[in-house]
């Protein structure tokens, strides 16, 4: 039944992919093929008894290889793709002057750790689009209160704008000067005249990636932190 | 504890807390149970508080995979009913504090209500987080 399914499914995924590769040409398409279809391990799930359905996470219909980057995280270091490699990733965009949303989040995210309990296996980004008010010690101050594999992350703007929208995680600020609302959209310094008073809206999935550096899903909240870690689990063991 | 008004509480007051701020950032939120046991709706109409410069009322407000927080000009207590401030909606934003807040900080938090009166509430900062 289970193998059913998950074959219909990746029929979809694979003609789909075909579609793809049709407009976007062979070589492109050739790319497509190799990089590892989530359902490639199908044949290897340990028993039918135990279904690798997935309940919170929402997979992509295939993979999407990371650009490369440059931001950095919150030990002052310089990060790229690399940061991704050897272990599985939950990317949440946030900012620390976020008093309600933003702990409430990072606490699950915590929490999710705990269960995992894998070591280094799994690890969690907190990338903050707000680096005008979060610099790097304020970020570790932050991050580290909620979990010692919590990692802060910061940049330009303008890295935070493309880092964001690979990952299709829309933010922008709004600050109210001289009476008005004042949108400031992603990418776009924070003008001097808007203080340190200003709200940042932002999204609130979190987004999964793969040991080779590939987006391959994501979370959408509400979402339980037991369903969050069992699907992780789920993941990393395929 | 909870209904040290300066004059007859105008609303029930419970479960009233502030969050401890995780370190580093500068502001906190504060929740609690507004009851109104009055016919009439009651609004208030600011929030003060006397750690903190700026207060606002704040609704967080998810739109599609976005969050937002809304700022609220007044809270209207509907007639026989309660308000719930809680994680991940309605909150007291508590900004710009004159000291840091920790877990032995008392906040006192007033009310100013349409009519003109006002109620004083305290309360301890709790940590949840952790």
């Amino acid at each position: 039944m289970l193998k059913t399914l998950t074959n219909k499914k990746a029929s979809l995924v694979y003609s789909a992919a075909i579609a793809v590769s049709l407009m976007l040409g062979v070589m492109f398409g050739a790319q497509h093929f190799s990089s590892p279809a989530s359902f490639a391990n199908e044949a290897n799930i340990p028993t039918p008894a135990a279904p690798a359905q997935l309940v919170a996470a929402t997979l992509l219909p295939e993979a999407k290889a990371l650009p490369e980057f440059a931001l950095e995280n919150h030990r002052g270091e310089i990060i790229g793709i690399d940061t991704f490699r050897d272990h599985w990733s939950l990317v949440f965009f946030g900012f620390t002057s976020c008093p309600d949303y933003c702990p409430l989040e990072l606490q699950r995210l915590a929490k999710v750790l705990n269960l995992m309990g894998k070591g280094e296996a799994l690890q969690v980004l907190f990338v903050s689009v707000d680096p005008e008010r979060d610099a790097q010690e304020k970020l570790a101050t932050y991050v580290s209160f909620f979990h010692p594999q919590i990692t802060g992350v910061r940049g330009s703007n303008v890295a935070l704008a493309q880092f964001s929208q690979f990952f299709g995680a829309a933010y922008d600020r709004s600050a109210i000067v001289n009476g008005k609302v004042l949108t400031i959209p992603a990418g776009i310094n924070l003008p001097v005249d808007v203080g340190d008073q200003y709200q940042v809206n932002h999204s609130t999935r979190v987004f999964i990636v793969d040991p080779a550096g590939a987006f391959i899903g994501s979370f959408a909240a509400p979402y339980e932190v037991e369903q969050m870690a069992l699907d992780m689990q789920k993941l990393m063991e395929r | 504890m909870l209904l040290a008004g300066q004059c007859v509480a105008q609303v029930q007051i419970e479960n009233a807390w502030v969050q401890l701020a995780p370190p580093a950032a500068k502001v906190n939120a504060a929740y609690m149970q507004i009851h109104n046991p009055r016919a009439q709706p009651q609004t208030i109409v600011r929030v003060r508080a006397d750690c903190c410069a700026m207060v606002m009322l704040h609704q967080t407000r998810k739109d599609g995979d976005r969050v937002f927080m809304d700022h609220l000009d007044q809270l209207v207590i509907p007639a026989n009913a309660s308000v719930q401030l809680a994680p991940g909606g309605l909150h007291i934003m508590l900004m710009q504090a004159n000291r840091k807040l920790t877990l032995d900080s008392q906040v006192q938090i007033s009310f100013d209500f349409d009519d003109g009166r006002t109620q004083d509430i305290q309360l301890n900062v709790k940590n949840t987080y952790q």
